[in-house]
């Protein structure tokens, strides 16, 4: 455009000048506008803490996201809940019963129970939040998949609630305790549309007060609350208010952590160290309850097709490495593809599985007629042993153990080549099954999640990315699932761990050791076997 | 100048319609799909199909242009596939904290460039010069999450002057905007030495300094006044940079600005966030940049828009 380079205007100093006034006084209205909400008002009641989180939740709907922020703990109540140590206990329901054929659930309720709004939360109101979760017209997220395999709910009476399931069920009382399983108020949900997962409508011992995008929640105590689970000592909660300050990165959530401005966060591995060497802070740790990472194979692509280059890979990958030195120790090896942390854990599985042996992982390449080429990488009918490694980026851990783990590999002879991607590329190539393999880490509070990896049904919709398809297994993973009670299902849960080991489609590399800090003011804060906060017991002292 | 405005208002016009056709273009074609990403790798194939149909992701790119297109004409940017709420009420609730960071920022960098570049260019050492060029340099090449990191350690942590979140206000805004401020302020500093440099040589100067003026009036009235001009050019530029720059800025210090909100959305692949984010930002660039034309024939009437 002509006129562009004519750009000759005489101003000096003065108005610079002018301009740094009106600068100046127009910042020093913004810092009042902003400066106003979220100041704590310390003195009187319980006190207020502040918590660090690295995203905004999607909603606070319970039954629409699909993030499960962990403040939905603190605003509504499910049937049945966990205790930290992971113990299900009663909340809304104080009894239930079980029929014989365990398709039937009848709980009792609490009385005197009322939502936020005040309005009583009796069996009706119950069975209209199961119903809602259940339609497709709410388009529910997480919550959908916890109440599935609901047939009917039916309230026969103000305090008993009758859930019948179409498939007895092991999963169905973990499923409920979560908390997006917690009850809402269908009918102010109706009336309020989205701004329901702004401020929803239920029973927690906390309600929202204010929520501003990309700054923080406040949530406020809420004092009618009388019917706490038998874990909070009193019965309702303490703390006036709780802030959750959303501060996307972790390096920053330290520092506030260190300057005062956080009460509480987890802490990110690399600052582990110096956390626990300071008295300024109380630390928790958890042996975490998943597989901090793994590598998965594509047994329906080459070379992973052939089970002798699975069980080579396990044996040329060395764990301890990786732990010493990217998890800085903070973790034990992982054996199979559950932890210890997680019930219906196999004891045997770390004298099944394949130990870190260079040689046996060589023998076993040559057996299956792998030979040397020309470049060190091992041939077969002139292909080369070589695949990528798919991974996310932006994750420290996992992008120093692939690099090791590509050194450790090239020891052997097996070329790989990492591949980093932003998660939502990531998800859609794993999902369509292209890729050759990936290296991922999950947490989950129960043995379904075996179903959910290597059931045959969860290929083409599911996490079953190892593609492994064997009806033997299927028919275990079936048994585990609708199994009477826990014993029965974490005896097919073994059985199914025996056979996932053998089949060596995964590389658990760590079960690692997740940390959280509190400062020292805080008092009877406890984190979950999950890794939630559990702050109903927790106070701070001046 | 009615014309002049006409004419401008056209190409803006042209310019926005651009804009729009990449802010929708880039976010469809990058891999990733906010559905998937929606409903995690559990969700079955009818439940994705399903949520894709409800939000009209499944008919063809160009019909959804279209329906984008029209609607956003009427001022309506549609929903958050993340929040489900409005995105103009989700960018409303951002646009004055990074407006605010920007500004801080902007004064910053003038203020400190212009005085830095005015004292390499007079001082009579050539070490002074050479450590006011070397710093200026530095901050140039310094980046800006790390000067972040930095900052926060030594004056939120071991001083403990300032928050390093903060709630607002004036306190919690210095480290931000001084870590963003930085490498605009080196290369303001640096376009000022040596404007400076090549003013101080004209013979008005000579003129003014032969008649007994004193250095400080020289310098300060009738050399930086001209001196400014490049200056004023190229830190209209710099807005521009320290608007994108507080993408990564907000981040390190957690304010909940628009640009923190655009890479939240990107990574979501929150198709109508991203859209209304780099659509209004384009509106407010040919905006800015419309009024800086008026503003030049206003301030030097030789400069008439044609």
């Amino acid at each position: 455009m002509a006129g562009r380079a004519r750009i000759l205007a005489i101003i000096g100093i003065p108005v610079l000048l002018l301009v740094g006034v009106i600068l100046a006084v127009s910042l020093l209205g913004g810092g009042d506008e902003s400066g106003g909400g979220g100041s704590s008002s310390g003195g009187k009641g319980g006190g207020t803490i502040t918590l660090g989180m690295d995203q905004d939740p999607d909603t606070l709907d319970p039954q629409k996201t699909n993030l499960d922020p962990q403040i939905l703990l603190y605003l509504g109540d499910p049937l049945v809940t966990k205790t930290p140590g992971g113990k299900i206990v009663p909340a809304l329901a104080e009894s239930w019963k079980v029929s014989e054929d365990g398709k039937v659930y009848t709980f009792k309720l609490k009385n005197g129970v009322k939502f936020h709004d005040g309005t009583p939360l009796d069996a009706e109101a119950v069975k209209a939040s199961i119903e809602r979760a259940l339609d497709p017209k709410t388009k529910a997220g997480i919550a959908a998949s916890l109440f599935a395999g609901i047939e009917s709910v039916e309230a026969p009476s103000k305090d008993t609630v009758e859930v019948k399931l179409a498939q007895p069920s092991s999963i169905f009382l973990l499923n409920i305790s979560a908390p997006p399983a917690a009850i809402i108020n269908v009918e102010a949900a109706n009336r309020m549309g989205d701004e329901f997962g702004r401020k929803p409508v239920l029973s927690g011992p906390y309600e929202v007060e204010s929520w501003k995008s990309g700054e923080q929640v406040v949530i406020k105590r809420n004092p009618d609350y009388r019917w706490a689970p038998d874990y909070v000592k009193d019965e309702s909660a303490y703390l006036d208010t709780i802030t959750f300050r959303i501060i996307p990165d972790l390096s920053t959530q330290v520092s506030a952590l260190r300057s005062g401005e956080l009460q509480a966060i987890r802490v990110p591995p690399v600052n582990v160290g110096e956390i626990r060497g300071s008295d300024e802070f109380r630390t928790f740790e958890n042996l975490r309850q998943g597989i901090g990472t793994y590598i998965e194979m594509n047994t329906q692509r080459a070379p992973f097709d052939d089970p002798a280059v699975r069980e080579a890979i396990s044996h040329a990958v060395d764990k301890e490495a990786i732990i010493d030195s990217v998890y800085r120790g903070q973790g034990e090896p992982a054996c199979g593809p559950l932890p210890s942390t997680i019930p219906g854990y196999w004891e045997g599985a770390c004298d099944a599985a394949p130990g870190h042996d260079p040689a046996k992982a060589k023998e076993l390449l040559s057996g299956a007629g792998w030979n040397p080429g020309q470049d060190g990488t091992l041939q077969k009918n002139g292909q080369p042993l070589e695949f990528t490694l798919l991974t996310q980026a932006g994750n420290r851990e996992w992008s120093q153990s692939a690099q090791l783990i590509q050194q450790q590999l090239k020891g052997v002879g097996v070329k790989m080549e990492i591949q980093s991607l932003e998660l939502g590329a990531l998800i859609e190539k794993v999902g369509a099954g292209e890729s050759q393999a990936n290296f991922l880490g999950y947490s989950y509070t129960n043995p379904d999640i075996l179903y959910q990896f290597f059931h045959s049904s969860s290929i083409e919709a599911g996490l079953n990315t190892t593609r492994i398809q064997s009806d033997e297994l299927d028919a275990v993973l079936e048994k585990m699932r609708s199994a009477a009670d826990a014993a029965e299902r974490d005896r097919f849960a073994r059985q199914a761990q025996e056979t996932l080991i053998d089949e060596a489609a995964w590389v658990p590399i760590v079960v690692n050791q997740d940390y959280w800090a509190a400062r020292q003011e805080v008092r009877g804060a406890e984190v979950g076997a999950d890794g939630s906060w559990y702050l109903q017991n927790a106070s701070v002292s001046e | 100048m009615v014309t002049f405005l006409i004419r401008r208002l056209v190409s803006g016009v042209i310019v926005v319609f651009g804009v729009s056709v990449l802010a929708f273009g880039m976010v469809h074609l990058v891999p990733g799909d906010p559905i998937r990403i929606m409903l995690g790798q559990r969700a079955t194939a009818e439940q994705v199909s399903r949520l894709r149909g409800e939000l009209g992701l499944d008919e063809p790119l160009w019909q959804q242009y279209l329906t984008f297109a029209s609607r956003a004409v009427r001022g309506d940017f549609g929903e958050s596939i993340r929040s489900g709420l409005p995105v103009l009420q989700e960018i409303g609730s951002r646009v004055w904290p990074t407006l605010e960071l920007t500004l801080a920022g902007m004064a910053i960098a003038v203020s400190l460039g212009v005085f830095v570049g005015v004292v390499a260019a007079t001082t009579k050492s050539p070490a002074v010069d050479l450590a006011t060029m070397g710093v200026s340099l530095a901050g140039l090449s310094l980046p800006t999450f790390w000067v972040g990191l930095i900052l926060i350690y030594v004056f939120g942590i071991k001083l403990g002057w300032l928050p390093v979140v903060g709630e607002g206000g004036l306190l919690a805004l210095i480290m931000p905007a001084v870590a963003l401020a930085l490498p605009a302020a080196a290369v303001l500093a640096r376009i000022t030495r040596s404007s400076m440099l090549e003013v101080l040589g004209r013979e008005y100067v000579r003129t003014a300094r032969a008649k007994g003026l004193p250095e400080d009036v020289v310098v300060y009235k009738h050399a930086l006044q001209n001196a400014m001009i490049p200056v004023l050019t190229l830190a209209g530029i710099q807005f521009g940079v320290l608007l994108g720059g507080s993408v990564i800025v907000e981040s390190v210090f957690a304010r909940p600005g628009v640009g923190r909100l655009a890479v939240e959305a990107i990574a979501a692949r929150d198709f109508p966030v991203v859209q209304g984010v780099v659509l209004l930002s384009g509106i407010v660039f040919v905006v800015v940049n419309l009024i800086v034309d008026v503003l030049y024939s206003v301030l030097d009437p030789r400069i008439s828009p044609r």
